[in-house]
């Protein structure tokens, strides 16, 4: 029991809930003062406006998601913006296509949906081939390949331009996707309520079941698990087919946020803001470890940090990245050292026993 | 008790987050200005015109852009100025469309929308402050070539694409006032060739021109793609042809250091800054609406009224379109004098 209880405080969830409240502590102090000081217009870090600001930090939230299983596996991914940039891309020429032949809106837009999600399952699904079929090559520099691939046919698709949906009734409930709820007084983004309920189911197949099991021990050691019976060629496939679905609805989300104007260069780096995120949140690239609580963790720890350096102490955009690079250095490397003073220590005792 | 701790912690910092209120609130108008992508000369440029006007007006104004250019940067930057509570948003956007769903919802909480440079779309702003219209665009180069060349003898004009609608419209103003205008009697329009904004083609079309036409004496290139391979043609032709054109000054100094161009064309992002806090302060303060025949005072620019869109409509003529837009009418002019302090610039 106790053994239980020192796990859980040691745990890596643990320190990211004490960074967060410290975080938002000494946010909440700086607004404070500014406020004081006569500095800011209006309370700009409360817990409604910052739940209402988390928005587009949500977005590759479900990106997130898949790359955490990838991680888990040992493997990455760096195709999956250009994944969802191509699943945008097919939502919207799906579109065009059926409404230019007549087919109702309605249908037009489910289908299209329908084929953008497709679209991005393939896409996962060839990473997830090429990954099992070509052993010798790492899963970096396939994804890097299919990340190239996929960008470019967006872009034989879409050209340069962008593909608007004015004026389109239908078209525009996707637009309804970025809006927000109102619970408790509070609005709430739809795209927080819809990830959640995917990390939620998540969570129960990656911890509570044997299937979840097998990924992690495929993780920690592939030769192992595959001579005990794990297959690990279909689990691979499997996780970079759903990594291209969750990417489409990373998509489709953000067709909804940029007021449906698809790109073929958006989402460029999305995937590499989902590998912080599974990162902050314990997900290693050696595999074997993570915990999906502790993503959810550090999307909402990100989605603050940023709100927070760019509000209250007026970082420009790209001084936010950095600060949030030099965030991430420092999360995988505490573990790290720690671990090595850890083992110095014990090699320190042993000596020590030994001389005796 | 690491647990509990943290638990408390995060209570603490959620009740924290709620009873937080106002204290002071500072009179200031507040402007978020939005641009393109961080780091871009032209864009600090435009700045500094932000930053003339808020020394004028007495507001305060914070401004970002993307690091990566991204319409989805600037929605990020957009949210983070409207839980400021900025009174105005200026934005050069990414994307004309990405950003009305953002904006709208600005907008809904009372905060004005103006687009300068890159314009949102109409359903997305309150007015759109562009540096100037088709017609005066098209008649400074006129203007220009005509004092170059001492008002007489035969023009040309290279141009882009022979279907780029701007460049046709600017060449129908061109023609019109040649046509028309009795200051232009004794210039002889040739015609105009297409250079595809591609060097080679730019330069080759301006050597059959000045094969075709040994008398020719001046050329307007309103296209920044084609002027330095005009100008380059004309320079190693030996030739006494005048240039001007839309154009950097980056691309051009060298020519106009060299005589080929007596002076070149193209916007001043200060004084588009400068004009957009104008623009800024009226709206906010009620002076204007954002509707058509409005008008305002710019110090230096003169008045600026609000006018209707023109789109370029099938026929390639200019038709009432949706959306207000008003046009400092202004070009800024790089001569042997002014080149080199743009040169970093534009």
């Amino acid at each position: 029991m106790k053994q239980r209880l020192k796990r859980i405080l040691l745990s890596w969830e643990a320190m990211l809930i004490v960074v967060f409240a410290i975080v938002c502590v000494a946010f909440n102090q700086q607004d404070a003062s500014r406020q004081a000081a006569g500095l800011s217009k209006k309370d700009v870090f409360n817990l409604a406006s910052v739940i209402k600001s988390m928005r587009p930090y949500m977005l590759y939230s479900f990106m997130t998601l898949g790359i955490a299983l990838i991680l888990a596996m040992g493997d990455i991914d760096i195709s999956a913006g250009a994944s969802a940039a191509l699943s945008a891309a097919m939502l919207g020429i799906l579109y065009k296509t059926m409404m230019d032949a007549g087919v109702p809106s309605g249908l037009s837009l489910a289908l299209a949906l329908v084929g953008c999600v497709a679209t991005g399952t393939l896409c996962g699904a060839a990473n997830g081939f090429l990954v099992i079929r070509f052993k010798e090559l790492f899963p970096m520099i396939i994804t890097l390949t299919t990340q190239l691939f996929f960008r470019g046919v967006a872009f034989l698709l879409l050209g340069g331009g962008t593909l608007t949906f004015k004026n389109d009734k239908t078209f525009d409930l996707l637009k309804t996707l970025y809006n927000t709820v109102t619970i408790g007084g509070i609005s709430i983004p739809i795209v927080i309520i819809v990830f959640l309920a995917f990390a939620a189911v998540f969570y129960v197949w990656l911890h509570l079941t044997a299937n979840g099991r097998r990924i992690f021990a495929l993780g920690t050691n592939s030769k192992a698990a595959y001579l005990s019976g794990v297959r690990t060629d279909k689990i691979k496939f499997t996780m970079f087919t759903i990594c291209g679905l969750l990417s489409s609805v990373t998509a489709v989300f953000f067709v909804g946020a940029t007021s449906s104007s698809i790109r073929a260069d958006s989402m460029v780096g999305y995937e590499m803001y989902a590998i912080a995120a599974a990162v902050l949140g314990g997900f290693s690239t050696s595999g074997g470890k993570g915990s999906i609580v502790g993503v959810v963790i550090s999307l909402f720890l990100f989605g603050v940090i940023k709100i927070g350096l760019g509000t209250l102490y007026g970082f420009a955009d790209s001084m936010v990245n950095m600060s949030v690079g030099v965030i991430l250095i420092l999360s995988t490397l505490l573990p790290n050292v720690a671990a090595q003073i850890n083992a110095a220590g014990r090699v320190r005792k042993r000596r020590a026993s030994s001389l005796v | 008790m690491k647990k509990v701790l943290s638990v408390v912690l995060a209570l603490a910092m959620l009740l924290a987050m709620v009873g937080a209120s106002a204290v002071a609130e500072p009179s200031a108008l507040l402007i978020g200005v939005v641009y393109k992508q961080s780091g871009n000369p032209y864009f600090q440029a435009a700045v500094t015109g932000f930053e003339k006007a808020s020394q004028e007006l007495g507001f305060t104004f914070m401004h970002d852009g993307p690091d990566d250019g991204s319409s989805d940067g600037q929605i990020r930057i957009i949210e983070n100025y409207i839980s400021q509570g900025v009174d105005v948003i200026c934005v050069s956007a990414n994307d004309p469309d990405a950003l009305v769903g953002v904006l709208q919802e600005a907008m809904a909480e009372g905060i004005k929308v103006i687009s300068w440079d890159a314009e949102v779309a109409p359903e997305g702003r309150n007015l759109d402050v562009q540096p100037a219209s088709a017609k005066s665009i098209a008649l400074t180069q006129l203007e220009s070539i005509s004092k170059s060349i001492g008002g007489e003898g035969q023009i040309a004009i290279v141009s882009a694409m022979a279907t780029a609608p701007n460049q046709n419209l600017w060449i129908g103003f061109i023609e019109e006032a040649l046509a028309t205008d009795p200051a232009y009697a004794n210039l002889e329009y040739v015609g105009t060739v297409y250079g595809d904004d591609e060097y080679t083609k730019s330069y080759d079309e301006t050597l059959g021109l000045i094969n075709l036409h040994p008398d020719l004496k001046g050329i307007i290139t309103p296209t920044t793609a084609g002027g330095p391979a005009v100008a380059k043609c004309v320079l190693d032709e030996g030739k006494s042809i005048k240039v001007t054109g839309l154009t950097l000054a980056s691309d051009m100094a060298e020519y106009i250091k060299a005589g080929v161009c007596d002076e070149t064309f193209l916007w001043n992002p200060i004084e588009l800054g400068y004009a957009a806090s104008y623009a800024a302060v009226a709206l906010v303060k009620g002076e204007i609406t954002g509707a058509a025949g409005d008008a305002y005072d710019v110090p230096e620019i003169g008045t600026l009224t609000v006018e209707q869109v023109q789109k370029i409509g099938e026929s390639g003529e200019l038709e009432p379109a949706e959306g207000t837009i008003s046009y400092l009418n202004k070009l800024n002019t790089f001569n042997v004098d002014t080149v080199d302090e743009w040169v970093s610039i534009l």
